[in-house]
């Protein structure tokens, strides 16, 4: 069942994708209508081109429906379709989810501090020095970097 | 021109410049021994930290970035036949092998000889193209502008990825992701509602980071694992190394030339210079026997090639405003970050900066090559880092970079959506190289489009300049396309040919 669905997410995702675009092709030549000609002329160009690629692009999907496309996703190895993969992927998405969440809420430096120890720790078992000294470090280096170009960080939510 | 050559040293030599170059071939060099990763990744990790800076000195910093990866990525090829970026697989046909037989150092001595042989040879012959080009390009109005743009962005998009009609796609919806925001030819705000964050366009810091540094990111960690396993060692043979390279000039010539001539047509990419070069070396051998062994011209020719397509791929990009890669694009991004309008009225306004990107590119080459030859030992040992600790201390950079923009939640929510964007578009099988460079160029694309419209009304498509740049374009492309299948064909040759030869050394040692 989970390889099914994973076939269905990487074989099969190229033709929802090319509808997706399609959609907002069409949603951008149509909404372009309404600009005057300096805003529309190339708009209109770029949609109407669009819309002709995807066109053609669903007609090829359909002409080789069935047919292993394995060029497509020659830069893919196998091991990359499984469903481990995928859901590994996913979690290293919510990582970085839960870093951005962090960083508005506790502030920027913190929140990098937090992350690394808690990614090294959590997610990899890592030893406790290492992960403590990579941590440092970069909220040392990320401080270092604040002060010499004069970056901005966001205002804590919570404090 | 002369002084403008001379004057754009004068400009390069300025210490912090210099510094810039410096720290630009370091991170060129971090990055390119670090398989997954690119010079793509390196500039788009420096880019939001470009602003404020002087122009002359980002573009040292970005230049030393991608000249120092041709380098750089022979390391993992040599020692662990890992490919480090896609420009130096063939290097693992004959690399690897020289590594297992212990003389890896002769292996990385002769790559990294011929990179700065190639790298060099890549500098002059575009300092060479310029005052040649110069009268030719300021020729052209902005309809032939129009159709250079356009063929530089087809032959992308067709090239790109493994289906053309999905490359064209990619590279007109990047064009269309473009036109968001503020009308550049009527005082009109399109596609943003009332979102103002989206007023001044969507920012291409964060399209760029969003569907580069983050989908690679998430995949290598994804896989799992340490980078690479222990190697034998660097073995010796430094010396021997260099001297094969210097007895073999012709060789680095001749590829440097041609990885010169190739990486100029924009979309090529470096696997395929790489490969080409390789088979032509493999090819015009009297004694071909050792190809795939452990022959050492097997590691000369694509590793000249490959550091001097360089200076090819920057040709369009200078010369056209047409970037010749994706890393080139970044580049391109950069300048208009300094004010810098990319195409040819840099080569009357801005012919110093001009200067300076061809002198950045040869000195970061010899930079680049010192240092992987001096400091083999403790670069080599990076190779062997556990990913899990490089991964999260570039999320964070990369999150870092993306906030300065413009200090908006929407620059994080945009990164997020763009690095989901790519990460489907990598497992959909569409090519993100023509979306970025379709995003990049979409502003200048119809300011040109725009001019001809209002000068020429629709006349301007039978000019005669337009109609021998529209069938040029369709010349090349079909062409380019051609060379690209011939070229996979011979490549998955050499691969079959190469594992038949590993099974049958591994059944004859049972």
């Amino acid at each position: 069942m989970k390889a099914r669905l994973i076939a269905a997410l990487t074989h099969h995702l190229q033709t929802p994708f090319v509808l997706a675009v399609l959609a907002c092709l069409v949603a951008m030549l149509w909404i372009s209508q309404g600009f005057s000609l300096g805003a529309r002329l190339f708009p209109t160009a770029v949609a109407s081109l669009g819309i002709l690629l995807a066109v053609l692009e669903l007609g090829r999907q359909v002409i080789r429906r069935g047919a292993k496309e394995e060029s497509d996703f020659s830069d893919l190895s196998e091991g990359e379709e499984t469903p481990a993969f995928y859901a590994r992927g996913l979690l290293f998405f919510a990582w970085m989810a839960s870093f951005i969440g962090l960083f508005f809420l506790i502030g920027a430096l913190p929140a990098a501090g937090l992350y690394v120890l808690g990614f090294l720790r959590l997610q990899y078992r890592s030893p406790w020095l290492p992960s403590l000294a990579l941590s440092v470090g970069l909220v040392a280096l990320l401080w270092g970097l604040g002060v010499a170009l004069q970056l901005r960080w966001p205002n804590p939510l919570l404090f | 021109m002369l002084d403008a050559l001379i004057n754009a040293l004068w400009i390069l030599l300025d210490p912090f410049r210099l510094m810039m170059l410096f720290a630009g071939v370091a991170i060129g060099i971090a990055v390119g021994i670090l398989p997954g990763l690119g010079g793509l990744m390196g500039m788009a990790l420096v880019l939001p930290f470009l602003f404020g800076m002087d122009a002359y000195a980002g573009v040292a910093l970005l230049i030393g970035i991608a000249a120092a990866v041709p380098s750089a990525d022979t390391f993992p090829s040599v020692l662990m036949g890992i490919p480090g970026s896609s420009g130096s697989q063939a290097t693992i046909m004959d690399g690897y092998p020289m590594a297992q037989r212990g003389e890896a150092a002769r292996a990385l001595g002769a790559a990294f000889t011929a990179s700065l042989i190639g790298g060099l040879i890549g500098a002059l012959a575009l300092s060479a193209v310029v005052p040649f080009a110069r009268p030719l390009i300021l020729a052209f109005g902005s309809p032939e502008l129009f159709m250079l743009t356009l063929l530089g962005l087809s032959m992308i998009g067709v090239l790109s990825g493994n289906r053309p009609l999905k490359g064209m796609l990619a590279a007109v919806a990047g064009l269309a992701l473009g036109t968001i925001g503020g009308a550049p030819v009527a005082a009109e705000y399109r596609f943003a509602g009332d979102f103002l964050y989206l007023y001044d366009g969507l920012s291409l810091v964060i399209v760029a980071l969003g569907l580069f540094a983050l989908p690679e990111i998430i995949d290598l960690l994804a896989r799992g694992g340490a980078i690479a396993e222990r190697s034998k060692g660097l073995g010796h043979g430094w010396v021997q190394g260099a001297k094969d390279t210097l007895n073999h000039k012709w060789l680095v010539i001749r590829h440097s030339i041609i990885g010169v001539a190739i990486g100029a047509i924009p979309g090529m990419g470096s696997s395929i210079i790489d490969w080409v070069n390789y088979g032509i070396a493999a090819q015009t051998s009297k004694d071909r026997s050792q190809f795939g062994k452990g022959d050492v011209r097997g590691v000369i020719a694509p590793e000249s090639a490959n550091n001097a397509k360089e200076g090819g791929v920057l040709m369009p990009t200078l010369l056209f405003g047409v970037p010749g890669s994706s890393a080139m694009a970044m580049l391109l991004a950069a300048l208009m970050i300094f004010g810098v309008q990319p195409g040819p009225q840099m080569l009357t306004r801005d012919l110093d900066l001009v200067f300076v990107i061809i002198w950045s590119l040869a000195l970061a080459n010899v930079f680049g090559t010192l240092i992987c030859l001096l400091l083999s030992k403790p670069i080599s040992r990076l190779t062997f880092i556990p990913f899990q600790y490089i991964a999260p201390v570039i999320i964070v950079i990369v999150v870092v970079g993306a906030w300065q923009e413009t200090r908006h939640w929407a620059d994080l929510a945009f990164l997020f959506g763009f690095g989901v964007l790519g990460w489907i578009m990598k497992r959909s099988g569409m090519p993100r190289p023509p979306l970025l460079i379709g995003f990049i160029l979409s502003g200048l694309a119809e300011r040109y489009l725009w001019m001809s419209y209002n000068l020429y009304d629709w006349e301007w498509l039978s000019r005669p300049g337009v109609l021998t740049i529209g069938g040029l374009a369709v010349f090349l492309v079909v062409g380019s396309v051609m060379l690209k299948r011939s070229t996979e064909r011979s490549t998955d040759a050499l691969k079959h040919a190469d594992e038949a030869e590993k099974k049958n050394r591994q059944e004859e040692s049972r």
